[in-house]
């Protein structure tokens, strides 16, 4: 009876020990409340609970998250992104192992990127210096999101900044979906430097693929694209031709197949005083 | 009358004089002399004025030279101008923006599909998972995907900007939230952070909304 006695004690004690453990501190449970609220979206509500977090919690071992998720809130607050990259900085500054927070600490750098790109397009020129600074971070992911970054800036001079790294990715990146985007990017920059580029591909790869659009004498499209991205061109072809195509009886894969057949294969389509040509060189 | 008579008497007479004091016989002989004399014999030319390179009497020849040469100098620049941007345009690649956009458009189409493809896999995964699962590296496996997922997600970005996206953006931005979320406490991942996380999943419908999503991105091509 006494070991009974002993053992209901144990197992009591054990679950009041197991339960004060199990019970999540004030700072943690502050912290979920504001991921649950980031989730759903609800920006202002997330920051304020963080916010008292990081006031009435210094020394929380969630103070480093906490910091990361304030910067993501203000980041989706319209107006507040000069905050949120102010924010953004001061995460990456705190972090004490960076290895450990390598996922939160790329995101930061990334929507750093994101953010002075936008203020830079609504005429805030010196936020251009954040972008370009990133174009030769050692972290690829970094580094090559600036790039396209920079691609989409109208101001050639500026953009062009992006070509030893588009350039880069082409030559040694073994991501074909990488290599794509980069080879987009090089033809909005600067088409020259893409025909420069050697991607390491097969000949076949080489090769331009030609659109040509022809209504009323005039020419509506006319595209010099690389072999490479052939798919995509033709699936971007405007849905007007696109259905003049169906109605022929050509769909892409019959179309890619046709084109790679020969060399000198060159598909026309005739219809209503419209012409689409498509051939490769 | 008769001063018009007598007028004509004087001329007449200064004409007789003026014809008496010509040589008739040396005439002939002078005229030749002043008419061809001159060019009969042509002034001889000295050796250094031979071999001066411009000499005056050729200057309007060396003017028309010089003056063809640059005519059509500039005549084959403004040839071969013309034709150089058609040889270039040939042989290189071009497209307008507007194309370009298309085609980014439908890469971004693609890949978020993609994208939600593999997401919606790890999704089942971690739904189904049990405490059991984490002793086979359940966690660690988990982790190493949302990673990738994240890289990916960066990429897709810009094009889920695009309002014909916004549907895709909307859920892969939350599907982008669980996975950082995962990616930080996998390390340790457990049994309740794994329940909080399922229940995240199964609260909001993760799934139900991937293939819906899904099925729309596959229906519009660009």
């Amino acid at each position: 009876m006494r070991y009974i006695k002993f053992g209901i004690g144990v197992v009591l004690l054990a679950s009041l020990c197991m339960g004060a453990y199990a019970q999540i501190q004030p700072d943690e449970r502050l912290f979920e409340e504001a991921k649950v609220l980031i989730f759903d979206k609800k920006w202002e509500t997330a920051q304020e609970k963080l916010e008292n977090l990081l006031d009435r919690y210094p020394q929380s071992l969630m103070k480093e998250q906490a910091l990361f998720y304030r910067a993501k809130c203000l980041s989706e607050r319209t107006g507040r992104e000069k905050e949120a990259i102010e924010a953004y900085d001061s995460y990456i500054r705190e972090v004490k192992n960076p290895e450990k927070n390598a996922s939160l600490m790329e995101d930061s750098e990334i929507s750093i990127i994101d953010l002075a790109y936008g203020l830079y397009e609504k005429g805030e020129k010196r936020f251009l210096d954040a972008i370009e600074e990133r174009l030769g971070r050692p972290n690829k992911v970094v580094s090559y999101y600036a790039a396209f970054k920079l691609s989409y800036i109208k101001d050639k001079t500026v953009s062009n900044r992006a070509v030893p790294v588009l350039r880069r990715i082409i030559e040694s990146e073994q991501d074909a979906e990488l290599k794509d985007r980069a080879k987009i990017a090089l033809l909005r920059v600067d088409p020259g430097a893409l025909k420069a580029v050697g991607d390491g591909q097969s000949k076949a790869h080489a090769r331009i693929l030609k659109i040509q659009v022809v209504e009323g004498g005039k020419k509506k499209l006319d595209i010099n694209i690389p072999w490479a991205l052939a798919d995509l061109a033709l699936q971007a072809i405007p849905d007007e031709e696109k259905s003049v195509m169906r109605k022929k009886g050509y769909d892409l894969d019959k179309i890619i197949n046709e084109l790679a057949k020969t060399k000198s294969s060159i598909i026309e389509i005739n219809e209503n005083g419209s012409v689409i040509k498509i051939w490769i060189e | 009358m008769r001063k018009v008579i007598d007028a004509a008497g004087l001329v007449r007479g200064e004409m007789e004089k003026a014809m008496a004091s010509v040589d008739w016989e040396a005439l002939p002989a002078k005229v030749t002399d002043y008419v061809f004399g001159k060019t009969a014999r042509p002034r001889r030319l000295t050796i250094g004025e031979r071999l001066r390179p411009i000499r005056p009497v050729l200057i309007p020849a060396y003017a028309g030279i010089v003056l063809g040469i640059i005519l059509g100098s500039l005549a084959t620049f403004l040839i071969l101008k013309r034709q150089a941007p058609s040889a270039v345009a040939d042989n290189a690649f071009f497209a307008s923006p507007e194309f370009i956009d298309r085609v980014e458009l439908e890469m971004a189409r693609r890949q978020t599909l993609d994208y939600l493809q593999k997401s919606q896999y790890l999704l089942l995964d971690l739904a189904q998972a049990s405490s059991l699962d984490k002793g086979r590296g359940m966690d660690e496996l988990a982790s190493g995907r949302a990673k990738d997922l994240l890289a990916k997600k960066k990429y897709l970005n810009p094009q889920l900007e695009n309002s014909r996206m916004a549907k895709a953006k909307a859920i892969c931005d939350q599907i982008e939230l669980l996975f950082l979320e995962l990616s930080q406490i996998s390390d340790d991942l457990t049994g309740v952070e794994m329940k909080r996380i399922q229940g995240m999943i199964e609260d909001r419908r993760l799934l139900l909304k991937i293939s819906l999503v899904e099925k729309e991105l596959e229906e519009s091509e660009v």
